[in-house]
């Protein structure tokens, strides 16, 4: 390439580089003497910890202390020292977990009053996700699922401690549980979730009306072998009664749910009290045309269905029962379906909400045959058909949450509640707020280009006319 | 083979499930009807004592069929020494696992007699050892209360078959549930009888049997 040509590039770049820098600090120089704020975005407390919320509102309230007294001791000064906050500033809070209600109410009043706030998303709403199920029957497992993106390792521990870890999850990672010590907490990197253990609900027990016969016998019976605890009185005579377990008062706190499963007297207005206080009722077969029941039932029996001969050593073993047909109350649900010899689908598992609990229903009359005349898995079927049935009639467990006083959500959504305090979450990166945003207060950020700042241009200056010189003085020699 | 279905209309609104059917095992060996007029009997003490639905007629059904799995209660008897073909023992080891209960009563009243001895033999190679029944098991006391244990029968009392009066049944328990409850007190001279005869008695002596049949269809 042409030296010469070289040499004037270098002397026009520095001489560029030097009109830039003098236009920069005019225009700077120009917006200090208009009053135009500095806009500084402040980083307060590197998130470090769970905890972490609550240092962030103290660093606010220490940064807005500094800020004033700054601004009171240096009266008149352009712009704050180093490490000290001004009012235009905009605080900035990473957060590495959602705060408590008291620390969202105290950042929400912080941004009501004019402090300009963002908050960086470092909870662990963003990365993991995680769900504990447990069916509610005696000794379910709790399956857990998480789902966490890959490349870092996975943890699961309980109060216990570490119960399992996965160097490279998947997408989607499962632990099926027998127990844990609650809380079971999912730790992924910085992420973690801590989730409640629900309740199986098999510390309560259930009570069974019917009437002395092989559909109450076994019935119990499969309940009994599921693990549950049964209660029951069955009227022998009219002086005369079998007791099952020890029965007592109906009431939601002994028992989770009602199993009636022949047409029979029944105290309807006790049931009825006890559904829409959170109680299940499970009503088999024949317990569907019991009259005081009818304002609960989800479905009303009409006609007999007949029984297929042998359809209970076939693989639709329930085929080969009796049942009713079923029409459905309004706002009834159909949870599950038969396969019919007609055609089409026939309701076997039906449900309908009732107060605070739950009514489900089946149309099948005298299930133990399927257990005694069924094939060799018949008796495990029967029993895993009325545990099924059972766990759907028995509630979710549901603890009370505190209602926050205001309009915000509280606690019921406090991800959702910190939002509508504080408004949403600025940017993570460091990148996004200007580069090493660190944690000491009052490192402040320009919003002038890397390239365009003084110190780069006087640089770039200095470098291109050095060049130029070097290249004039060593134009001689070999 | 799988056959259609009916549809029918029931009128009413209380419908009761099919009534209970005392059933007696027919065996290959032996003399499994030895005491035809014990399920008669039976029958009339729970249509007088109960208000259980029960079918007038028993049914006798061979134990190498499948049809006992209909009949979740099951008597059986004799005198003679029993020997279970393969087949009744696989059926009968069937019924027991999935819940059936099979009383068994030594028509002899002889511990020493063929029938003990060949009957708990069999009883034990499918369900296992029997095992003395505790007095105070709810057996005894899930409808009438029966204080000292089962009740004894004359036939002890007059010395006759081994001279004992047995002061408790054997029984084999599964998940606290009789599966076979066995007697040496001879239920089945006992009851033997036809049901009008009761009117002789002071006391009633079937009333254990509905005892037996109420446990039966509640536990």
């Amino acid at each position: 390439m042409n030296r010469r040509l070289v040499e004037r590039l270098c002397r026009l770049l520095g001489v560029l580089a030097l009109l830039v820098a003098l236009v920069v600090h005019w225009r700077a120089v120009r917006a200090v003497d208009a009053g135009v704020p500095t806009r500084r975005v402040v980083r307060l407390a590197e998130d470090a910890g769970p905890d972490s919320a609550g240092r962030a509102l103290a660093a606010v309230r220490e940064a807005l202390l500094a800020g004033a007294a700054n601004a009171a001791g240096a009266a008149g000064a352009a712009e704050p020292r180093v490490g000290q906050v001004s009012r235009r500033d905009t605080l900035a809070l990473p957060l590495a977990a959602v705060p408590d209600a008291a620390v969202r109410a105290g950042l929400g009043s912080v941004q009501t009053s004019g402090v300009p706030l963002l908050w960086l998303d470092g909870t662990m709403a963003r990365g993991v996700a995680a769900s504990v199920t447990r069916a509610a029957v005696p000794g379910a497992p709790l399956d857990v699922r998480v789902a966490a993106s890959a490349g870092t390792s996975l943890t699961l521990a309980d109060a216990g401690g570490v119960l399992d870890s996965v160097a490279t999850p998947p997408l989607v990672t499962t632990w099926r549980l027998r127990n844990a010590a609650p809380p079971l907490r999912v730790r992924q990197g910085r992420h973690a979730i801590s989730l409640p253990v629900p309740d199986s609900g098999a510390a309560r027990r259930l009570l069974v009306l019917a009437e002395p016969g092989w559909e109450g016998k076994f019935v119990v019976a499969a309940l009994e072998e599921a693990g549950w605890v049964v209660d029951g009185t069955l009227r022998v005579s009219p002086t005369g009664r079998v007791t099952i377990g020890a029965p007592a008062r109906l009431d939601t706190a002994r028992y989770v749910a009602v199993v009636v499963t022949d047409s029979m007297a029944v105290d309807g207005a006790a049931l009825r009290q006890f559904v829409a206080r959170g109680g299940g009722l499970l009503l088999g077969g024949d317990a569907l045309r019991i009259p005081g029941l009818a304002a609960l039932r989800p479905a009303r029996a009409t006609e007999l269905r007949g029984a297929i001969a042998g359809g209970l050593l076939t693989s639709s073993p329930r085929s080969g029962l009796e049942a009713w047909e079923l029409a459905m109350a309004s706002d009834a649900l159909v949870l599950e379906t038969d396969q019919s010899d007609h055609g089409h689908d026939e309701p076997a598992l039906v449900a309908r909400r009732v107060g605070a609990g739950r009514v489900v229903a089946m149309p099948y009359r005298e299930s133990w045959r399927w257990r005694m005349q069924g094939s060799d898995d018949g008796m495990a079927a029967h029993r895993a058909w009325w545990q099924g049935a059972v766990a759907l009639a028995v509630p979710a467990v549901r603890r009370a949450m505190p209602m926050a006083p205001d309009r915000y959500p509280g606690d019921r959504a406090p991800y959702a509640d910190l939002v509508a305090r504080v408004g949403r979450p600025a940017p993570a990166t460091r990148e996004a707020l200007g580069g090493d945003a660190g944690g000491d207060v009052g490192r402040g950020v320009g919003d002038i280009p890397f390239v365009l700042r003084p110190w780069v241009l006087l640089l770039t200056a200095l470098l291109a006319l050095l060049a130029e010189w070097g290249s004039r003085r060593l134009r001689g020699a070999r | 083979m799988v056959g259609g279905r009916d549809t029918v209309s029931v009128a009413g609104t209380g419908t009761r499930g099919a009534p209970f059917v005392f059933a007696t095992a027919q065996y290959e060996s032996g003399d499994w009807d030895s005491a035809p007029l014990v399920p008669a009997n039976i029958i009339d003490s729970l249509a007088r004592y109960t208000a259980l639905a029960v079918r007038p007629q028993g049914v006798i059904v061979p134990l190498s069929s499948e049809a006992v799995f209909q009949y979740p209660l099951l008597y059986l008897t004799g005198h003679l020494p029993v020997r279970f073909t393969s087949r009744e023992r696989e059926v009968l080891g069937k019924y027991l696992d999935r819940g059936g209960l099979l009383f068994v009563d030594d028509h002899n009243h002889d511990v020493d007699g063929a029938f003990n001895k060949t009957a708990r033999e069999e009883i034990r190679r499918v369900a296992g050892p029997l095992l003395p029944l505790p007095n105070t098991h709810e057996l005894y006391r899930c409808f009438f209360v029966f204080e000292n244990g089962p009740p004894a029968t004359s036939h002890e009392m007059n010395g006759w078959g081994d001279n004992l009066v047995h002061e408790q049944l054997d029984a084999v328990v599964k998940n606290g549930r009789i599966r076979v409850l066995f007697s040496n007190k001879d239920y089945s001279s006992e009851w033997s009888f036809h049901p009008d005869n009761k009117r002789f008695l002071s006391v009633d002596n079937t009333r254990f049997g509905v005892n037996i049949v109420v446990y039966a269809l509640t536990r």
